[in-house]
C-alpha cells in the first residue's frame, strides 16, 4: 500500500441536476494519488452522478472537477481517457456484440495506446488469465462475473492512472466479489490509484482505505475505512441494513 | 424454366445495386439509429455527378468514383457536422425522430433543388458496355448489371476489412453499440458519425457509377431506390450488413422473377406482399438480431 499527499482528483462543490431532479449538490471529495477510495451509499444516492461528472458524461450543474490540477470543465469526454482517467460503468456495459478481445482492443483505441497495444494485451492477460481463453467469444454471452473482468481489462488497456468502477461488485456471487476485490487490492499495489462506489458498507470497507457516504444527493459522512468500520452510526444506519438485506 | 432462370440472373444483377444502397442506409442506422432519408437523395446527386463528369470530362462512369466518392464522403461528412449532429446532440433519445425528420427534409430540399438546375428531364449515358450482353448457359447477361453485382462483392469485402479488422471500423461499430461507452474509450462519437454518414455516401459514388450506363438519370431517381433499400434492410434486418447484401439480391430476384408473369406495377405489389410475410414470420428480419 503506497499513498502520497498528491491529489489526483479533487471534487468541489459539485452538483448534478436531471432537468429539476437533483442528483447531487454540494458535494467536495478528493483522491490522493495511490489511495482506493470507496463512495458509499443506498440506491439513488448519487453516486454514478458524481462518477459520470468525473468522466464527463453528465455535465454538472455546478463546482469544479480538478484531475492532476487540471479543470476538466472544458475537456470533452473522450479526451478525459487520454489524461489517464479510466471509467467503468455500471452493469460492465461491454459492446455486446463484439468479441472480448475486439473490446480489449477498442480499449487502446487512443493513438499513444495503441502503440503499446501487445504489452498492454499481454499484461491484461496475466492479470485475468481467463480472458485470454474466452478472446474470441462474443461479450454479450459470457457470465457477469467474467464480463467485470473484461469491463475492467477494456479499462486497462489505455494504462490509466486513476481507475473509477461504478459498482463492480453488482450482481456476482460471494465468490467472484471476493475475486473482485482482490483484482482492485492488487492493481493498487501495482500504483493504480481506485475510486469505486458499492452500496454494501462493510465489502466496500475492507477493500479501501478511505470512504465517503453518499446520502440523497449530499456526503453525510467521511473518513478513513478503519474509522468508518468502527462508527457506531454507521454500524447502525448501514450496516444492520446490510445484514438485513443479505 | 429458360424464361425463369433469365429473369432470376436479371433480377440478382439489379438486386446488387439495391443491396449496395441498402448497405449504404444500413452503415447510418447501425451507427446513429438514423433512418437516413435522404440516402436516396445522396444517390441522385451521385448520378448527376457522374453524368456531368462524363459529358463534361468524358470521364467514363467505372472511372468517376474516384472523383465522385471522395466528394460525396466530403458531402455526407459536412451534411452530418453542419445539420445532423446539433440536432442529435440535443436529442436524448436513441432513435431521435426529429434527425429523422430533418434527413426527411433535407432530401426533399436537395430534391428540388436538383429540379431547379438540371430540369424535370431524363438523361441518359450511353457508353460502350451500356448495350453489352453476352451468353452463358443459353442466359443472356447484360454487361453493365454485372459490373454492379461485381461492384457490391467487392465493396461489401472491403466494408467489411474496415469495419472487422481497422481501429477506426471497430470504434464505428462500437459508437453503433454503445455510443457512451465509446466516449469513456477516447473515441468522439460525433466524429464517428460524420464518417459513418460520409462513407454512406460515398458507396452511393459506386452505385451511381454502375447504375448509370443503364438506368436514367433525374433528380427523382433516388426515391424509388430508396423506399426498395428500406424493404431490403428490413427484410435483411435493421443494422446487419450482410443482411442488406442478402436482402437485396433477394428482392432484385422476387421482383424480376414476378414481372414474368404479371406487370411491373403488380410486381412491386408481390414485392411488399413477400416482405410483410417475412417480417409475420420473422420480425428482426431475415439475419437479424434481437436488440435488448
Amino acid at each position: 500500500m503506497f499513498t502520497s499527499e498528491r491529489r489526483l482528483l479533487a471534487v468541489e462543490n459539485l452538483a448534478v441536476d436531471y432537468g429539476g431532479y437533483v442528483a447531487l449538490s454540494g458535494v467536495s471529495l478528493e483522491v490522493r494519488t495511490g489511495e482506493i477510495v470507496c463512495l458509499m451509499g443506498a440506491n439513488g444516492s448519487g453516486k454514478s452522478s458524481l462518477l459520470n461528472a468525473v468522466s464527463g458524461l453528465v455535465r454538472p450543474a455546478a463546482g469544479t472537477v480538478v484531475f492532476e490540477g487540471r479543470s476538466l470543465t472544458d475537456v470533452p469526454t473522450y479526451r478525459r481517457l487520454g489524461l489517464g482517467l479510466a471509467h467503468v460503468l455500471e452493469r460492465r456495459r461491454l459492446f455486446p456484440y463484439m468479441t472480448v478481445l475486439e473490446n480489449l482492443l477498442l480499449g487502446s483505441y487512443l493513438p499513444a495506446a495503441r502503440a503499446r497495444r501487445g504489452e498492454a494485451l499481454e499484461q491484461v492477460f496475466r492479470t485475468f488469465p481467463e480472458l485470454r481463453a474466452r478472446r474470441q467469444q462474443l461479450a454479450h454471452t459470457l457470465s457477469g462475473g467474467e464480463q467485470q473482468m473484461v469491463a475492467i481489462a477494456r479499462a486497462l488497456m489505455s494504462t490509466p492512472r486513476f481507475l473509477m468502477l461504478d459498482e463492480p461488485f453488482l450482481g456476482l456471487s460471494p465468490r467472484l466479489v471476493a475475486e473482485v476485490a482482490e483484482t482492485i487490492l492488487r492493481l493498487n499495489a501495482d500504483g493504480m490509484t481506485v475510486l469505486f462506489t458499492e452500496q454494501a458498507i462493510h465489502q466496500s470497507l475492507i477493500t479501501s482505505h478511505r470512504g465517503y457516504i453518499l446520502e440523497s444527493g449530499r456526503l453525510v459522512l467521511s473518513g478513513t475505512s478503519a474509522e468508518l468500520l468502527g462508527n457506531e452510526m454507521l454500524q447502525r444506519v448501514y450496516m444492520g441494513l446490510d445484514l438485513e438485506a443479505s | 424454366m429458360r424464361g425463369l432462370a433469365q429473369a432470376v440472373t436479371s433480377g440478382l444483377l439489379i438486386g446488387a445495386v439495391y443491396g449496395l444502397i441498402a448497405l449504404g442506409l444500413n452503415i447510418v442506422f447501425g451507427t446513429m439509429r438514423v433512418v437516413n432519408f435522404a440516402q436516396g437523395t445522396l444517390l441522385m446527386a451521385g448520378m448527376f455527378m457522374t453524368y456531368w463528369l462524363w459529358e463534361l470530362g468524358g470521364v467514363h462512369p467505372y472511372i468517376s468514383p474516384l472523383v465522385t466518392a471522395p466528394l460525396l464522403f466530403g458531402l455526407g461528412f459536412a451534411v452530418q457536422h453542419l445539420f445532423v449532429s446539433p440536432l442529435l446532440a440535443r436529442e436524448r433519445a436513441r432513435e431521435p425522430m426529429s434527425v429523422l425528420l430533418l434527413t426527411l427534409g433535407l432530401a426533399l430540399v436537395l430534391e428540388n433543388v436538383a429540379l431547379l438546375f438540371f430540369s424535370a428531364d431524363f438523361k441518359t449515358v450511353t457508353t460502350d458496355v451500356s448495350m453489352q450482353t453476352f451468353k452463358i448457359a443459353g442466359l443472356i447477361v447484360s454487361v453493365p448489371r454485372l459490373v454492379g453485382l461485381g461492384a457490391m462483392v467487392a465493396t461489401s469485402l472491403v466494408l467489411y476489412l474496415f469495419f472487422m479488422h481497422t481501429d477506426l471500423g471497430r470504434a464505428v461499430r462500437a459508437t453503433g453499440q454503445d455510443r457512451e461507452v465509446a466516449r469513456l474509450m477516447g473515441i468522439n462519437d460525433f466524429r464517428i458519425y460524420g464518417v459513418a454518414y460520409g462513407l454512406s455516401a460515398a458507396m452511393m459514388g459506386i452505385a451511381a457509377a454502375v447504375l448509370v450506363p443503364f438506368f436514367y438519370i433525374h433528380p427523382g431517381v433516388g426515391t424509388s431506390f430508396l423506399l426498395k433499400a428500406f424493404v431490403i434492410v428490413v427484410l435483411g434486418g435493421l443494422g446487419s450488413m450482410p443482411g442488406a447484401a442478402l436482402g437485396g439480391l433477394l428482392v432484385g430476384v422476387i421482383e424480376g422473377a414476378v414481372a414474368l408473369w404479371v406487370q411491373a406495377a403488380v410486381a412491386q405489389i408481390v414485392l411488399f406482399a413477400v416482405f410483410v410475410a417475412i417480417l409475420f414470420v420473422r420480425p428482426a428480419g431475415l439475419l437479424g438480431v434481437e436488440r435488448r
